[in-house]
């Protein structure tokens, strides 16, 4: 569903292709129209379809800026683009967790695996890709200074650009310290990073089971605030983990012990 | 092969083995094949389920899944052996992650190369709904039999 009021579908069919379909819902009578892009299994090496983007056309706008339509799709661990041109393959690492960051904007991680001190270390960066008038533009946004350092998982809040990642080194006993960090993609600037030791929080980020906005994040019948008021009151000064996060539980009164909340869902 | 999903205790002959390369995890089935175990585990939180092997820590496959508390369940399990040697065939595990149900098919022998994500070599997922998307007022899902729902919130008409 674009910003524009289209509607776009993602199909597999009978004969190992992908196909795309449109409708257009400002019309009076919407049908269905293409397929718009077509590509066969064999052109993504098989593999299956983890995420969909597209950013609508501006030939419906008033002022019709020439924008083109342009459609990302992640199979598995490679992301590809579609410009209304040619396919390419835009990730040429190890992509995953695309998010929206609106219909103009995604962000990805790039994985690719190093060797640190003869240690293994799986590298990883934020990227943004940037629609333009009938191109893109993809830039790496974060990436973590230490060199010993990995990304275990990221989210977005889309509502405040800011990033939420989750990182781990490994310290003198062989397990992970965790850290979380708060970075703001607007002014490129970490806001906060703080060593974390909350289980629930690790698992939480590291699983991605969660809907992160306006600096709260949603999961089951919780809450965590993010207290995004605190890093502009501490500007720089050292903040706790319990101070940085509160926590809500029961949010929604529910009728019966056994129903439950689940995000992410039409149901 | 006893276990609470926390303390893991195999009894061999008049002997108590360890198993050291659980590490943390928590076992969510065993599945027994002759005189042998395959162990399913995963962490409270995690991003994958582990299947590892009671005699044997060379193998391991490992299958993507996102996991939270209580949210994986094994249902049933099988191991279809082609002939005398154990790394030949595939070990089927039916399990239910949150309202998705999945078969997984696990070639053996893949379990032994060095990436354990190769072992899987087929995911079939069910559920209620697949495809969602959402931009005000419309939202939309793909139901299994291949209908598209489009709502818009301002137009019950709209459909």
């Amino acid at each position: 569903m674009t910003d524009t009021h289209d509607f776009y579908t993602l199909c597999e069919t009978n004969d190992e292709h992908m196909e795309v379909y449109t409708i257009d819902l400002d019309c009076d009578d919407p049908f269905i129209n293409g397929p718009i892009l077509r590509y066969g299994f064999e052109t993504v090496n098989h593999k299956l379809v983890s995420g969909f983007h597209v950013r609508g056309s501006s030939r419906k706008e008033k002022i019709n800026l020439n924008k083109q339509l342009m459609v990302f799709i992640m199979h598995d661990d490679e992301l590809w683009g579609w410009n209304s041109k040619e396919l390419d393959r835009i990730s040429q690492n190890q992509a995953s967790n695309m998010y929206y960051l609106s219909d103009d904007s995604v962000c990805y991680l790039d994985t690719n695996s190093i060797i640190v001190g003869g240690k293994h270390i799986e590298h990883s960066e934020v990227k943004l890709i940037d629609c333009l008038f009938g191109s893109w533009k993809e830039t790496c946004i974060y990436e973590e200074r230490e060199k010993k350092a990995e990304i275990l998982n990221f989210g977005v809040d889309n509502q405040r650009r800011r990033l939420i990642i989750l990182s781990g080194i490994k310290n003198s006993k062989d397990k992970r310290d965790k850290f979380v960090t708060i970075f703001d993609i607007d002014t490129e600037q970490i806001l906060v990073r703080i060593k974390i030791q909350s289980r629930e929080i690790i698992g939480r980020l590291k699983s991605n089971l969660y809907n992160f906005t306006e600096g709260h994040i949603y999961y089951n019948n919780k809450v965590i605030k993010v207290r995004y008021d605190l890093l502009e009151t501490f500007k720089g000064g050292e903040i706790l983990e319990h101070q940085l996060f509160d926590h809500y539980s029961d949010v929604i009164k529910l009728k019966s012990s056994s129903d439950v909340i689940q995000c992410d869902t039409p149901l | 092969m006893l276990s609470n999903g926390h303390e893991h205790y195999l009894l061999k002959g008049m002997g108590q083995k360890n198993l050291p390369n659980i590490k943390d995890k928590v076992i969510r089935s065993v599945i027994n094949k002759n005189d042998e175990f395959y162990l399913v585990t995963s962490k409270d939180y995690d991003r994958d389920i582990d299947i590892l092997h009671t005699d044997d820590q060379k193998f391991n496959a490992s299958i993507k899944r996102m996991l939270e508390p209580g949210m994986l369940e094994v249902k049933d399990s099988y191991v279809l052996n082609h002939s005398d040697d154990v790394k030949d065939g595939n070990m089927v595990i039916l399990s239910k992650a949150g309202e998705n149900l999945y078969i997984d098919t696990i070639s053996l022998a893949l379990g032994y190369e060095d990436d354990p994500d190769k072992a899987v070599i087929d995911t079939c997922v069910d559920n209620s709904y697949f495809a969602y998307g959402f931009n005000w007022p419309y939202f939309s899902f793909a139901t299994k039999d291949n209908f598209i729902l489009i709502y818009n919130a301002f137009n019950q008409n709209f459909i």
